[in-house]
């Protein structure tokens, strides 16, 4: 009720029109910090007083912002013993200077990574490249050693051919088999076979004296065409067969896939 | 052309640039409570001439006496329209303002005030005429004494012949029914 009362005197009214003494004016600042409702009171006033003398305005002569402008003095402190602070922007300048910062920083961010992902672009490039000459010589030193190979083979005299061709089901399939008949090597150079998948291998048979023996197990791939194969080396042999057995090979040959066949 | 472009600040903003003595204080102090202000001055003055010399006093005295603002004590505008209002007070009860001829006295003010001159106050805003009729009859004298010609509680109880206490509970209830008529 104290409060009350003490709002509704009208002191808090000449509070804000600066009528009060130093010690009344005291009291309600004291007041006011003590209790929210004095506060709340004297804020109302001030803002009632406010949007009143705002709105009974009157505008003097326009001459005279100019005229105020000049007779302050905006770059030095009036109070003696404060050190001057003279700002070097205005707010509003310090604000564009912000961001236009933001703006560099940004485009020099946007900018940079425009060329680290063409720089990154351009090294994967230089590894594709690499990686390509590098398979290229791997497949040149391939084909040569192949060549060379070959080439030995042809030209010794120790090789004997004979040629496998296709059986009755397998027409037109044909393959070249060299045989050392001094260290009994077996190499076959594959002309005409198709491609086995993964679940079958080829095989090569020698028959001796009538049995079939195993000479080893190969396969036919696009990437090994032109290169012989070294298969099993054979002691003696009346004839070879190729079949195409399961993968991993058979004990003994499944003769309805016999591809080739050829008597000594 | 370079009017148009009228600097506007928050409280808070003005008065940090006000306590920095930036430029931008000086000018949206002016454009924001010049006309307020020269309303006030004006109000008690009752002179064009004599009104816009204590505006400019007034705004001088803002500017250098701005150390002595505490926010802790009431609003920014509350400060400078008591600086205002007493330099207008000053002003009228001066050997000077008073020996002037051309003007009128102090007491016929508050008579004067009530007649024609609403139609020099901006066109947005509300008369003061058409303000004091919204308060009760016996508000009204109070309040255009105190809150609007500078008046002193205890001059306007001399005035009006009437004790303090009622001065000053008629003000508050005055100040009230103008606080709902802008709300």
């Amino acid at each position: 009720m104290e409060i009350k009362e003490f709002i509704a005197s009208g002191v808090l009214e000449l509070y804000v029109l600066g009528e009060l003494s130093e010690t009344e004016s005291t009291e309600v600042m004291h007041m006011a910090a003590k209790h929210p409702e004095v506060a709340a009171e004297l804020k109302d006033i001030e803002l009632g007083l406010e949007s009143v003398l705002q709105k009974l305005g009157k505008q003097p002569n326009t001459d005279l912002r100019e005229s105020i402008l000049q007779s302050v003095n905006y770059t030095t402190v009036a109070e003696v013993g404060e050190t001057p602070v003279i700002p070097l922007h205005s707010n509003k300048l310090y604000a564009y200077a912000l961001a236009a910062c933001f703006t560099l920083l940004i485009g020099a961010g946007l900018g940079m990574y425009n060329f680290w992902s063409k720089w990154q672009f351009a090294e994967k490039q230089v590894v594709a490249l690499q990686d390509d000459n590098r398979a290229i010589i791997d497949r040149l030193n391939f084909v040569q050693t192949n060549f060379t190979q070959s080439m030995q083979i042809l030209r010794s005299p120790a090789f004997t051919k004979h040629m496998l061709k296709g059986t009755e089901n397998y027409p037109g399939m044909q393959a070249m088999l060299h045989w050392n008949t001094t260290d009994k090597t077996v190499m076959l150079d594959l002309i005409q076979l198709p491609n086995n998948d993964l679940q079958h291998q080829y095989q090569l048979w020698a028959i001796v004296d009538g049995v079939p023996v195993d000479a080893g197990i190969f396969d036919v791939s696009k990437e090994g065409a032109n290169a012989m194969i070294k298969l099993k080396d054979i002691q003696k042999a009346q004839a070879f067969g190729v079949t195409l057995e399961p993968k991993g090979g058979s004990k003994s040959p499944t003769l309805e896939k016999l591809y080739l066949f050829a008597q000594i | 052309m370079a009017r148009t472009l009228r600097k506007k600040l928050s409280e808070e903003e003005l008065i940090s640039a006000l306590q920095q003595k930036q430029k931008i204080a000086i000018e949206a102090l002016y454009d924001m409570y010049s006309n307020a202000l020269y309303g006030v001055i004006h109000r008690i003055v009752q002179s064009d001439e004599v009104a816009e010399d204590v505006l400019q006093e007034a705004f001088v005295k803002i500017w250098n006496t701005f150390g002595g603002y505490d926010s802790s004590k009431g609003r920014l505008f509350t400060w400078i329209v008591n600086i205002a209002r007493n330099l207008a007070i000053d002003k009228v009860r001066s050997k000077e303002y008073r020996n002037n001829s051309k003007n009128q006295e102090l007491d016929n003010n508050v008579i004067e005030i009530d007649g024609t001159r609403n139609s020099s106050f901006l066109p947005d805003s509300i008369g003061l005429k058409d303000l004091l009729n919204k308060i009760k009859p016996d508000q009204k004298l109070v309040v255009q004494l105190i809150y609007f010609e500078g008046y002193t509680h205890v001059e306007a109880a001399e005035k009006l012949e009437i004790p303090l206490g009622t001065v000053k509970t008629r003000l508050r209830m005055g100040i009230i029914a103008l606080r709902k008529f802008f709300n």
